[in-house]
């Protein structure tokens, strides 16, 4: 999986990773789904991301995110209708590395890229996006690129 | 009867890309097993290993969560649709059990329904910072782990001496000499051993607290100084996490909750640290080895509190323990609008350099750089050489009982400008205290009186250790 992050979605997704610590973070890539969406090889070209509340209970929310399905089901209808759909989510890891946990693996679906920025101290650190793998017992690390990047 | 379910582009993968399949069913439960009879790699990810739904999974119908209708059993009508909507959620994994073994444990905690299985969860997922495990460190180490507290950090960076079994009860003679997170963790790994004890071996410092701070939910002060009190104090209030305070000295003990959020922090009741040398520490003035414990289990009830959610916590209130009269007092604090670091315009926003703005610094250097001292080997070759002079030992009645040399003539301190006709002003005079600081005083107060006076550097300390292993030291 090949996840393509304009600067400046890039750089609002960081900001929210940072304004949230030592709060987890989380929100929704948006983009064009594309034909082979939920491959392996998918590339995906986030447009823009949209951040949303934290949903999980107070004392946890440092360590979790939960985004309301409510919310969520609004979302893909109203995206569908100008030909856009989720690509993904972003969360952050408040001073833990850009691996997903056991809890993200459990609670993970299919298709989206899943990417996780790392804040150690206040500071983003790497960005790493992940894929559930089709037998769902673990995730295969894509590659973040900017986009109008060169191919590696 | 046929009924439609809507299918998130997540799942189209395996729906062959549709995004609605129609199937027969009577009830929601009916629907998912159609669906994923007819798609079969949609059962993994819909359904758990025993074929019931995820709990991540949720089913809309006319916009309502069929949990809120009748879950699985909800009836389904002829074309209604049934919307698959993913909860999107992550992060750590955070233990929604008990072992058999724990139940057993915390059965005197189960039992109450203020704690209960939830608390008892809510101990085992919560990490809670120790700064300091000396006096007050040990019984709040001790009750923490006990209680179950699932992560527990320790910031020390001593080792066990002698003076500390006195009343740090983590400790025993077998780890004198030991560094303290190593017995520490030891010991409270033998108490509870489902725990993780994790030791920072370090100093906390404004370059490392931010960082330290942030892996925990509360931090639990028992340290005895004014840098770190204040330090802790920041690091929480710019992290966001509460502050259980506490101070001890000889009979008399503080405790209260800081949590910047909630209510005052250290630095609405004391903007500024109190000249150096004012407050004496417990080292210089003593303290009574109970009182750490009395202090530091009432330390631990409020971090348990906290963690639990229950009751009334010290926020907003200072707690006050006098143990020679046995009584506590609670004083309100307020919230002070102008506090540098809580306020409504805070100027502080990030961690300065404590030692300094305690003064600590200036203190030190100041009598190295002007006075000239004398060492205890010179003292030595004085009395040894039988020369003419006088030691005077400026320290306390109870604490000439503990060690003297010899020779010394014994005037406290506080009684030295009343008694300077005893001095005699044709002789040199080295003055001696325990550890030099309270003789430097005394050197200087001399010495503006016309007395020839020099002053014993590291003061009977040093000589007990350098000349005379003899003594016992205090």
């Amino acid at each position: 999986m090949r996840l393509e992050l304009s600067p400046a979605v890039e750089a609002d997704l960081r900001a929210h990773a940072r304004e949230a610590h030592p709060q987890e973070c989380c929100g929704l890539l948006i983009g064009i789904l594309p034909d082979d969406f939920g491959a392996p090889q998918q590339r995906l070209a986030a447009e823009e991301s949209l951040r949303l509340d934290n949903t999980w209970e107070t004392e946890t929310r440092g360590r979790r995110y939960q985004i309301d399905s409510s919310v969520f089901a609004r979302l893909e209808r109203e995206l569908a209708e100008r030909g856009r759909g989720v690509l993904g989510v972003y969360h952050s890891h408040p001073n833990h590395a850009a691996w997903p946990s056991p809890f993200d693996l459990d609670h993970a679906w299919p298709s989206y890229a899943y990417l996780i920025v790392s804040v150690r101290d206040g500071v983003d650190r790497d960005a790493r996006v992940w894929l559930l793998s089709a037998d769902r017992n673990s995730f295969v690390e894509g590659s973040v690129v900017q986009e109008n990047a060169p191919c590696p | 009867m046929p009924v439609t379910l809507l299918i998130p582009a997540a799942l189209r993968p395996y729906t062959d890309k549709k995004a609605s399949v129609s199937v027969k069913a009577e009830t929601v439960a009916e629907a998912v097993a159609a669906l994923t009879a007819k798609h079969e790699g949609l059962a993994k990810h819909l359904l758990d290993e025993n074929g019931v739904l995820r709990n991540f999974v949720n089913l809309y119908l006319h916009d309502r969560d069929v949990r809120s209708l009748q879950g699985n059993e909800t009836p389904l009508k002829d074309g209604d649709e049934l919307l698959i909507v993913p909860a999107i959620a992550g992060g750590e994994t955070l233990t929604e059990t008990l072992t058999k073994e724990e139940i057993a444990r915390y059965n005197r905690h189960l039992i109450m329904p203020e704690v209960g299985m939830a608390g008892q969860l809510k101990l085992k997922n919560a990490r809670v910072l120790m700064i300091g495990a000396g006096g007050l460190g040990a019984p709040m180490g001790l009750y923490l782990a006990a209680a179950g507290v699932g992560r527990i950090g320790i910031v020390d960076f001593d080792t066990v001496d002698d003076s500390n079994l006195q009343r740090q009860i983590l400790y025993g003679q077998s780890v004198v000499g030991t560094p303290k997170i190593e017995a520490a963790k030891r010991r409270l790994e033998d108490l509870n051993p489902t725990l993780e004890i994790i030791g920072h071996e370090t100093r906390l410092s404004a370059a490392n607290a931010l960082g330290l701070f942030s892996d925990y939910d509360l931090v639990v002060d028992g340290t005895d100084n004014f840098p770190t009190r204040y330090l802790v104090n920041d690091a929480c209030a710019l992290t966001g996490i509460p502050n259980v305070y506490a101070s001890i000295f000889r009979f008399e003990g503080q405790v209260s909750v800081f949590w910047a959020e909630k209510g005052p922090c250290y630095r609405c009741l004391y903007p500024e640290p109190p000249p150096p040398g004012l407050v004496p520490s417990c080292a210089e003035g003593g303290v009574l080895g109970v009182l750490p414990g009395v202090v530091g289990a009432l330390q631990a009830t409020e971090a348990i509190k906290l963690l639990l959610g229950i009751g009334e916590p010290l926020i907003g209130t200072l707690l006050t323990f006098d143990a020679l009269e046995m009584n506590f007092r609670k004083l309100k604090l307020r919230k002070d609008p102008k506090c540098a670091l809580c306020g409504e315009n805070p100027t502080i926003t990030t961690l300065v350099d404590y030692e300094r703005f305690c003064g600590v610094q200036q203190q030190e250097v100041k009598p190295v750089s002007e006075e000239k001292e004398m060492t205890v080997e010179e003292l030595k070759k004085k009395l040894d050489a039988d020369e003419d002079f006088v030691l005077l030992d400026v320290r306390e009645p109870h604490e000439i009982e503990i060690c003297k040399i010899a020779q010394s003539v014994v005037i406290p301190m506080g009684e030295v400008p009343d008694r300077l006709s005893e001095i005699p002003k044709d002789k040199p005079i080295v003055v001696q205290c325990r550890s030099g600081a309270r003789s430097a005083k005394i050197t200087g107060l001399l010495k503006s009186k016309g007395y020839d006076a020099v002053n014993l550097a590291g003061g009977i300390l040093a000589w007990a250790e350098k000349i005379d292993p003899s003594l016992p030291t205090y």
